[in-house]
Order: C-alpha cells, then structure tokens, then sequence
C-alpha cells in the first residue's frame, strides 16, 4: 500500500477519465504513464519475439531439417530473416543465445535501428515527461536541454548540458533536480550507446528488476564484490556524550529511532538495544545507520563501495558484520528483532530479511527502513513487517529504479509512507535529521501509524550497546 | 567369551577388488554426467549405457562376495553394500534393533548428501486423512493450472511454491498456507553441510513449528481435519510433522512431474488404473530417494557378519532394483522409494497417496505434455530428474461441467495444439505465432491509447499520439512477419 501527504492510497486515473491538467492545460501525466507502460510491454514483447525467432534458426536442429529438407530451411531463413530485419517491423531485432549476442553486438556497434530499442526509449521518454510534471524542476530549459539530448543519443551535448547545469545550480542542486528520472537517464545512455554489454541494465529498469551489471560499462556486479570483501567484524565501542545524551531520552518511536540513528553518526556504529517488555520477554532493536561520503571506502562497510554492493547484492560485508555483531552480544536464537536503518542501513536490514540463515536463527518481527531504495528486495519470511518511509525529494530511495511507470510493484502487505517536505536539495533531504523533523511535525499522522505498529516493543530499555562495525 | 572370541568368531564382510572398486567408483561418477549415455544411444550401443555397464559392475560384485554384503572402497567413501535389497532391509533393520543406526542421508546423483529427518512412525490411520487430501488435491490442482503460462507450460518454481503449500495445509493446517519460510527452512535442513549446521536448522525448523503445535497465537488454529490436530501429543510429534512435511514435499516437487512425463508417453494397460500406474512406475524407475547412506554407531553383527562402528551402509535403492527387476522380481511397495527405513513407512504411504490425487485431480482437467527432454515409450531414460522436465499441460476440456472456462484455459491457444506436438521446430512454431498474436495486441492497445481525447491539448501530445501509432503499425507489421515466419516453421 501506497500512502501520499494526505494519507491516502494513491490511485492511478481510471480509463475513460478526462486525461487533461486542468490547470497547465498539457497532457495528463497519467495519460502519459498508461503510455509508457504500453509501450514498455510492446518493447519486451517484440524483443523476446526477436529472440525466440533467433532462437528458431540458430539451433542444430534446425540445421538438421535444414540439410534434409532444404527448400524448407531456405524458406524458413528467408521468413524468419525478413521478421528479424524488416525495418518496417521489428527492425535488427536478432539476439538471446550466442549465436543471437553476437549479432546483436554487431548490430548495436553498427547502429543498426531495433523496434524493441525505439519503443523502450519512447517508453522512458514518456516517463520522464510524467516526471515534470510532479518535479516542475526538470522544465528548467537546462534540464530540458539535458534529458532531450540523452534521449536523443546525443552525448556531447548531454555532457555540455550537465556541466552547465552543475555551473548554474551546483552539484547537489542538479542531483536533486534530475534525481526523479536519474534511472530513466541512465538507462537511456546504456540502450543507446554503442556498448553492447551495458544494455541489460536498461532492459532490467524497463522490466522493473535487480540490474545485475552497471549502466556505464556493462561491469557484472559480481566485479563490484571484488571491492567489497571482508567477512565483516563488530567491535564494542563506548558511546560518546553527544550518543549518550540522545540514547538517554530514546524510546520505542520511530522518531526516537531517527535521532538515535542521527547520533550514532555514519562513521560505522551500529546500536544493540536490549528492551525488556511488559511480558518478561527480552526483544532486540537494532539501528543502523547509512553511508560515510567522506570516501570511496574506508575500514568499515558504511562505505560508497558497500552502498553499491548492497544496493546489487544480499550478501555483504555490512550484513556479515551485523551478524557477527548479534553473536558477539550474545542475542539468542530464536529472539525477536526489529531493524531501523536509514539509507545503506535500510538496505541492509532488508539483505538481512531476505537472508534465509538469519531469519531462521533470530525471529525478526519488523524492518523500517528511512530513505532507502529497498523496492526490488524481498523479505524471505513473509511475515515480516515491513515499513518503508520515503521523501520524495530524496534522491536515494529512487535508486532501486521504481520511477513513475516501472514495472516494480511493493508487496501488498509492506507500509510505504512518502511524503514531499520542504528538504529539497540533496543531501539535505535525504539526512535522517530530515526526516525526524518532518515525522515530529503535526502535518503527518505518520508517527503515530508507524509506532502502533511497533508497540511489541515497548517497555523497559535494559542496555544499549554501540558496536563499531569493520569490514575485516 | 571375552571381546577376543568375538573378534576370532565373526566373519568380516568381503572386501571388493581394486579392480572392482574402480568399476564402482566410475559408475559413481558417471551417475554426475546426464549426457554420459547420448554416445552409445546415438550409435545403438545399448550395451554401453550407463545402466547395463552398472548392471555388469553389479552381478560381478555379487559374484565376487556371493551375494552377500561386500565392503567398497571408492573414491567417493568406503561404504558396506548389500547386494540385493532383501539384505539391505534387513541389515539395516538389525543396526536399527541394535541401536547402531546413526544418521541417514540421501545420495543425489550429483554426489550431493542430503540429511534426511528420522522416521517416525504415523500414528494415525491413511483413511482418516482421506477426505482432506483429496480437497486440497483438488483445490491446489486448480491453482496449478490457473498458473500456467501462454503456452500452457508448467513453471518450475511454481510448481514447487503449491506443493510445498499442499504439504504445509495437509500437516499444519490451512494457517500455515502462507507460511513460506516452513519450506525454506526445511529445504535448508536438507542441504546442511555438516552436523553442527543440521543441528541448527533443526532448531530453526522447530521454532517455527513451535507455534502451530503449542501456542496458535495469532495463527487461526490447527484446521480440525489437518494431520497435526490428530497428532496425539506427545513427544514424537515434532519428529512426526517433519518426516511428513520432509516425504510429501519430496514427493510432490520429484514424483508428480515425473509421473505426468510418463503418464504423456506410457499407454494405460487395460484394468489399471493411469494414475496409480504412472506414480508407481515414477517411484519404482526413479525414487527419490535412490540411494541412500545409513551411518553405523556402534558395533553390531548381522547374520554372523560383524559390521564396525563408523561403517557407513550404502542402500543403493534404484541400482538395486534395477538388477531385480531385470530379473523378474523387485516387489517393493512404491513408498519404499520415498524413505529410508527398513520398515514400511506410513508417512510414505500418505505421500504416495497425495502424490497420486494431485496427479489424479490435474488429469481430470488437462493432458501433460512433456516438452523436453525427448523421452520414447519403449526406452525410458535410465534417470529423469524432475527439475529437468519441460512439462505443458493443455486442457482436455476448456469448458467445466458448469459451462464456466477452466482455470487457465483463457490463457490458452490455438498454438498449444502445435506445441503439444513435439519439440524443436514445431515448439518454435508455436512460441512464434503466440507472440504473433501477442504483437497484434500490443498494436491494437497502442493504436486504442492513441485514439484517447487526452493527447488533444497540446503539441506534445499530438506527437506522443503519433509516437504511439507509428510503433503500433509496427507491432502489427511485425506481427504479419513473425506470423509467416511461424507458418513455415510450422511446415
């Protein structure tokens, strides 16, 4: 379920509805997005037609026939060729298989035109299109300029456009500004470069999926894992003055949560709070916080490398270090858990959720996760309550590639509560003091929603304990 | 007597020849290599085949250590074989007498040891689980073939999803319907590595468990009819849930795909029945459990025959009775193939008995159609794993008794009937014109979004609605090649 500022399910248009911005008179950015995701699915069709066709005429059976009956395997090639290449149809639409990628490869180094490749640009053009309308920043001519050369294939200019931009708004401003199409964007330069390895990142965004390599070069995120090892270690540490004056008024809250994750700072501690219900029981929260900027990467995983590694992968350096954490403090199996993470942190505890090995040995309740890009990750144990809070002026969360007409949809049984405050640039909108101060406020009821939910967790805090968290 | 004379007075089991070991060692291997046979089938050399060259290997061994159990050293382990599996039952029905039967694992014929939970006695009768399993039968059936795809094929990871399901409802009730991670857990078990692992997803198995057996909670209660509301309570009804859980899955995600690929090629004999015979046949030909490995604790004798502590006894179910078979006897009861204990085992019984009314209640709505691998009636492959089959099923009726469409046949087309004829050139026939029809759509979709009155308002929109139309006269000419492209690799 999707909640907007009003708190209210957001719904698309319906068919038949007057499709017109009553106020700018232009098209309906839900007219635009209907468009889109049609044209989406006509690109993945024609595209797995291409590649059952390639398919077809590349196997030796088809050989066989071929040496056997070779009127028909002249006939067959000629009819399959004709679909393939026709430029009035599907266009140079060979690929799958070896035989296929390699003739894709040299048709895209070629430049040879692909329906596939024409409707999924269309596609994400009409996505970006609907994006102005709620992010009326990216009719700024320069922006417009920008994303009207991407989508043209004309990089130079693209790559003028940027640094005039940048001249013009400075960095974090032009993040922010093109942070709602920033996936589109990329995928578009991926589809229509002249690199063939690249484009699986465009046709995952368009599908709506885990890229699995980079937009750029076309990296496996494999090669990602190679700069990202460790077996993750967790050291205590002793919580400074600041830490401690904040974890002396912490409490079961969401906002507590935020200030406390805020506190712990993103030099890599981690916080164990032991809390003591009304039951007896003994149940465990643990905040993580999200990335240090400062370097590509440092000692511990709340690095930029780990960031990436986590976005692409389970399994990372951040999560083995909060396993070794949990042993270390000597959490029992079978204990019942919440995680609240901003940012890395978020994606973090959904890799821990979606960890068949840790769910089975700790009972984790609930995961919440502040301004991360957690929607194409899946929790394994599905009744795991999941929370996601969103700015939407944050950058970060859009980075799993959920723009405005893709494919990704949450499971119904996930809270996602997004708002538009008044934190525009980044990273200012995506800092947890952001969205502490906005959850505090009275305009949102969603304190309230969210820490009804928590309330299992309410009761005495018997320790809280930060941990340095290390990569090796 | 002292510990001496005992020593002096049992015999020691044979031990094989390096020669012999060898032999073994490399039918072993082989078993890792599907495509091992594809030479001496393609040539006719029958006799070459994985399964006579083993049939060879083990009427040598049988001669060498004249029937009786013979000691192995191969490169996979050294292992005790008995060589028939009257012997094999009962050497390991003494071991389990004599308290020396540690754990057993089941042997994949990728080498993989799989830790399979201890047998436990079913304390309740199969005909008092009769009715439910029938209903859910019938109900997941349903499910099933709502989830095929545009070409009527079954999806892998589907099917494994309803079954672990039917197994989840049948033992734990309908609470436990969506409770995934039952399933997960207990697949994880399977695969544990080592013991201290093993003993780690145990406990993780029965945390879960935990709540469904003592404290419902916020679960909705035991169903009256599910096994684990029968269960009396006591102290083996943990052990009894996961046997259960651990044979009716097994049988469902092997034995059922299995037995649809041989209900697709087999013919029925006359006054049996295709169900029970095609399960059966899928049990006998390919157990699950093919070979399994029972590890000895503590010294015993057996027959005279003195069998160590650490000894590991290797059950080579299916080369076993292969042998037998070949002949002329190999009567075990069809549940043997799904657990390891000497005894019959009612947990397998109820397995089998799902196994055969999901079987049962998909054959009443539709035909398997078994896409690949290729299989001939008459020379059955000597394995068939289950995640390897292509399988279809298409309808046998579109319509039910109440003139409603069946569940899953609006996704049907008239491209399932040439897909249902075959592999290769026909299949690709098949792909090609439903994904004709599928451009086809896909062009009038896009030329009906460029009709809406919505694009009126400006020039961006009329360009948007231009967009839309020239990519849906592709579509449709697409749809006009890829359709004669499906003709002639239809021909």
């Amino acid at each position: 379920m999707t909640a907007d500022t009003a708190g209210e399910v957001t719904e698309r248009a319906p068919a038949g509805a007057p499709y017109a911005d009553a106020a700018t008179g232009r098209t309906d950015p839900a007219l635009l997005i209907e468009a889109s995701v049609l044209l989406a699915d006509a690109a993945l069709a024609a595209r797995r037609t291409g590649a059952e066709l390639t398919a077809a005429c590349s196997g030796w059976r088809f050989g066989v026939r071929a040496v056997r009956h070779p009127v028909w395997g002249l006939g067959t090639a000629l009819a399959v060729g004709r679909a393939v290449t026709n430029s009035r149809g599907l266009g140079f639409a060979v690929n799958g298989g070896a035989v296929g990628e390699i003739v894709r490869s040299l048709g895209t180094l070629t430049r040879r035109e692909a329906a596939p490749v024409t409707m999924a640009v269309d596609a994400f053009t009409l996505r970006i299109e609907a994006a102005t309308g709620e992010h009326p920043n990216l009719t700024v001519p320069l922006a417009k300029r920008l994303t009207d050369a991407v989508v043209a294939g004309r990089r130079v200019e693209a790559l003028r456009a940027a640094r005039e931009l940048v001249q013009l708004l400075g960095v974090t401003r032009t993040l922010t500004t093109l942070s709602p199409v920033i996936m589109e964007l990329l995928a578009l330069l991926a589809l229509l470069d002249e690199n063939p390895t690249n484009d699986s990142f465009a046709w995952v965004t368009l599908a709506g999926g885990v890229p699995t390599t980079e937009p750029l070069l076309g990296l496996p995120r494999g090669v990602l894992q190679r700069f990202n090892q460790g077996s993750g270690r967790a050291e205590r540490a002793e919580a400074d003055t600041l830490l401690a004056r904040v974890l002396a008024r912490s409490d079961n809250d969401i906002v507590r949560y935020i200030d406390d994750i805020s506190a712990l700072g993103n030099h890599g501690l981690a916080l164990l709070r032991r809390v003591r219900g009304a039951d007896g029981t003994e149940r465990y929260v643990l905040l993580l916080p999200g990335t240090s900027f400062g370097h590509l990467r440092n000692r511990g995983p709340q690095d930029l490398v780990g960031a990436f590694d986590g976005l692409l992968r389970a399994d990372t350096t951040y999560t083995r270090s909060i396993k070794h954490l949990l042993v270390r403090a000597g959490v029992p199996e079978g204990a019942e858990l919440m995680i609240v993470g901003h940012s890395l942190g978020g994606i973090t505890a959904m890799n821990l959720a979606s960890d068949l090995d840790f769910v089975s040995t700790y009972r984790l309740t609930h995961v919440i996760t502040v301004g991360s890009p957690i929607d194409t990750k899946r929790a394994v144990d599905p009744t795991v309550r999941v929370v996601s809070l969103v700015n939407k002026h944050d950058v970060i969360p859009g980075l799993d590639g959920r723009g405005p007409a893709s494919a990704v949809s949450v499971p119904d049984a996930w809270l996602e509560l997004s708002w538009v405050d008044e934190t525009y640039d980044y990273p200012l909108s995506h800092s947890p003091q952001a969205y502490a101060t906005t959850l505090r406020g009275d305009q949102l009821p969603y304190r309230t929603r969210v820490n009804e939910l928590i309330t299992m967790y309410d009761g005495e805090i018997v320790a809280n304990q930060p941990y340095l968290l290390l990569d090796k | 007597m002292n510990a001496s004379d005992i020593t002096t007075a049992v015999r020691r089991p044979t031990t094989a020849w390096p020669l012999e070991n060898a032999l073994v060692s490399a039918a072993m291997a082989a078993q890792r290599i599907s495509w091992i046979d594809a030479p001496a089938r393609a040539l006719g050399l029958k006799p070459f085949t994985r399964q006579h060259l083993t049939r060879q290997v083990l009427a040598q061994l049988r001669r060498t250590a004249r029937g009786r159990p013979i000691l192995l050293r191969t490169a996979f382990g050294t292992f005790l074989a008995p060589l028939n599996a009257e012997d094999a039952r009962s050497l390991i029905g003494r071991a389990e007498e004599a308290g020396a039967r540690g754990a057993v694992t089941g042997l994949t014929s990728h080498g993989r040891r799989l830790r399979l939970s201890a047998h436990t006695p079913l304390p309740v009768t199969l005909a008092s689980l009769n009715t439910r399993v029938r209903a859910i039968a019938a109900e997941e059936a349903l499910e099933l073939l709502a989830s095929r795809g545009a070409d009527s094929v079954l999806d892998r990871a589907e099917w494994c999803a309803v079954t672990r399901r039917i197994a989840r409802r049948l033992v734990l009730g309908d609470g436990a319907c969506d409770d995934t991670l039952i399933g997960d857990i207990l697949e994880a078990t399977l695969q544990a590595a080592d013991a201290t692992e093993y003993t780690a997803r145990v406990a993780a198995l029965r945390r879960r468990l935990d709540p469904y057996l003592h404290d419902p909670g916020p679960n909705p209660g035991p169903t009256p009819d599910a096994l684990i509301a029968v269960l009396p309570d006591d102290g083996s009804r943990n052990g009894v849930i996961e046997h259960v859980l651990e044979t009716v899955t097994r049988a469902l995600t092997e034995t059922v795909p299995q037995a649809l690929a041989l209900a697709s090629v087999g013919p029925v004999a006359p006054g049996t029945d295709r169900v029970e015979q095609a399960v059966g046949s899928a049990l006998r030909r390919y157990p699950p459990l093919s070979t399994t490995v029972h590890e000895v604790r503590a010294p015993f004798q057996w027959r005279g025959m003195g069998v160590d502590s650490g000894t590991e006894i290797l059950y080579a179910t299916a080369w076993l009775r292969d042998v037998d078979q070949g002949r002329g006897h190999g009567d075990e009861a069809p549940s043997a193939s799904l657990c390891a204990a000497p005894a019959p085992c009612a947990a397998a019984e109820l397995a089998v008995l799902v196994a055969s009314e999901l079987t049962r209640a998909l054959l009443r709505h539709a035909e398997p159609v078994l896409l690949a691998p290729h299989i001939e009636r008459d020379a059955l492959p000597a394995d068939l794993p289950a995640d390897s089959l292509d399988l279809a099923l298409t309808d046998v009726d579109p319509y039910m008794t109440d003139g409603t469409l069946a569940p899953g046949a609006g996704v049907l087309t008239p491209g399932a009937g040439a897909l249902a004829a075959g592999s290769g050139c026909a299949r690709h026939a098949a792909l090609a014109a439903e994904s004709a029809r599928s451009l086809e759509e896909h062009a009038r979709q896009l030329a009906a979004c460029a009709q809406r009155p919505g694009w009126n308002h400006d020039a961006f929109g009329e360009q948007c609605r231009m967009t839309l139309l020239a990519h849906a006269e592709r579509c449709a000419r697409a749809a006009v090649d890829v359709s004669r492209a499906a003709r002639w690799l239809a021909r």
